[in-house]
């Protein structure tokens, strides 16, 4: 069994798991809610799902061409003038605590499809001090390959190459464990597994990396958020900077607006963490904002 | 009915796991005696430029990749961002920032085309060629 089937398995696991437990969940506990506002940190899923069965979420992500620290700065208006990156994403709960997303990018026009389980709640009593999600995400290339020539060959130049299929797909595997510490601040760390079909020459298929979150409550409904995920394997060959992105948050019920500073213009993880990151530390950042509203439908009565 | 649907979704993933890792150009060995193989500018280059980069650099910018401008806003001239590196040195291809550009070394900012939808390795490998042999206007 392969390192992905191992991974993909041991979440079939998880979320079944889930399923299971809540069918056995007795006297009501009172969970801690609004660990963050959305179900994106920034880049990142947060450890939050579509709060209520049946109840849906639709999503714009969007990111512009980078910001440089010169005079191109105002003449392409903070990057604005240039190329941007979008994503839609609409989310659904089938059952309480889980969620399926689908979402279309336009970098690589990507499709995408997800499943997020929240497999534990923290407890306002702190007889569960942290919340638990697993999420695991199948994205799809869908755009035209490169042409091939009768002189490409895979890696061990031999084969003759081709494009197939299978190629188009990447996966991204994470357990998200979060925490409220208290009512102006969260935290939540991910380990995250990527595994790309097919990878550049001197790339590796499997990608290694831990994201880092924390939510700031500054004022009633705003927020700073911040994220980074240091890549452990896998990332992009030479690359030595950490993908990270802040992001200032107006979150009212069922709305979350958030302005982005990111350090890509990929949105969907698969790529994120596998693209070289802009050069930060000289001033090179994407502007961005993502805007989410999740959108409640009322549980449905008993039966007369 | 929850469980068939899982499981259905992990069967579709797990079915189209593969590892590869491609692909890699190998040019034509060369035998003894046969000329330096030649890149042409117009046949071959400038339609790499029209197809991936005019949308972006069209003739209204300083930098314009169209058909009838490309070679004289390229070949010899300083980049705007990065001077005094020339976008096109010929027979550098290490340092042209052209070359940096489209590879995403980030030698000289952002790589192109900046939604990383590189270009093939049959072309990269013609662009290098040309550079190679001194980027001419061929």
């Amino acid at each position: 069994m392969s390192m992905m089937n191992r991974i993909l398995l041991f979440t079939f696991i998880a979320v079944t798991t889930a399923l299971s437990s809540h069918a056995q969940e007795g006297a009501a506990r009172e969970y801690v809610t609004g660990t963050f506002a959305g179900t994106q940190v920034v880049n990142a899923p947060s450890v939050e799902v579509v709060p209520r069965k049946r109840s849906f979420g639709f999503m714009i992500q969007h990111r512009f061409g980078a910001i440089s620290p010169d005079e191109q700065a105002w003449k392409q208006f903070a990057g604005l003038d240039l190329p941007a990156n979008i994503r839609f994403a609409f989310q659904y709960a089938p059952f309480r605590d889980v969620q399926l997303e689908i979402g279309r990018s336009k970098s690589g026009k990507v499709w995408d499809l997800g499943l997020k389980a929240r497999v534990l709640k923290q407890s306002v009593e702190e007889e569960m001090p942290l919340s638990l999600t697993v999420l695991a995400n199948a994205a799809l290339m869908s755009d035209d390959f490169p042409a091939v020539s009768d002189r490409d060959f895979y890696a061990d130049g031999e084969r003759p190459f081709n494009y197939r299929f299978e190629h188009r797909f990447s996966y991204n595997t994470q357990v998200i464990i979060g925490r409220r510490f208290a009512p102006w601040f969260s935290a939540q760390v991910a380990p995250v597994v990527i595994y790309r079909n097919l990878v550049p020459i001197g790339g590796s298929n499997l990608t290694l990396a831990v994201t880092g979150a924390a939510r700031f409550k500054v004022s009633t409904k705003g927020s700073i958020l911040m994220e980074a995920t240091p890549i452990i394997q896998g990332g992009p060959p030479g690359e030595h900077r950490t993908p990270a992105a802040i992001a200032y948050e107006l979150a009212t019920s069922g709305h979350v607006f958030q302005i982005v500073l990111a350090s890509g213009q990929e949105i969907v993880e698969q790529r994120l963490y596998t693209s070289p990151v802009a050069r930060y530390e000289e001033g090179y950042m994407h502007l961005g904002f993502n805007i989410a509203r999740t959108l409640f439908v009322k549980p449905k009565g008993p039966k007369p | 009915m929850k469980k068939i649907t899982i499981i259905t979704i992990l069967a579709v993933a797990l079915a189209s796991c593969t590892k590869d890792e491609g692909p890699l150009y190998v040019p034509e060995p060369a035998s003894a005696g046969d000329p330096v193989d030649t890149a042409y500018f117009n046949a071959e280059v400038l339609p790499i430029f029209t197809a991936h980069c005019w949308t972006c650099h069209p003739p209204m910018g300083d930098m314009d990749l169209s058909a009838a401008e490309a070679y004289n806003s390229l070949v010899g001239v300083e980049s705007t961002n990065h001077a005094p590196a020339l976008r096109v040195a010929p027979g550098d291809p290490e340092g042209s920032v052209l070359w940096n550009k489209i590879n995403y070394t980030e030698v000289y900012g952002l790589g192109m085309p900046p939604d990383g939808t590189a270009l093939s390795s049959e072309e990269l490998a013609t662009i290098r060629d040309w550079i190679e042999q001194g980027a001419l206007n061929n």
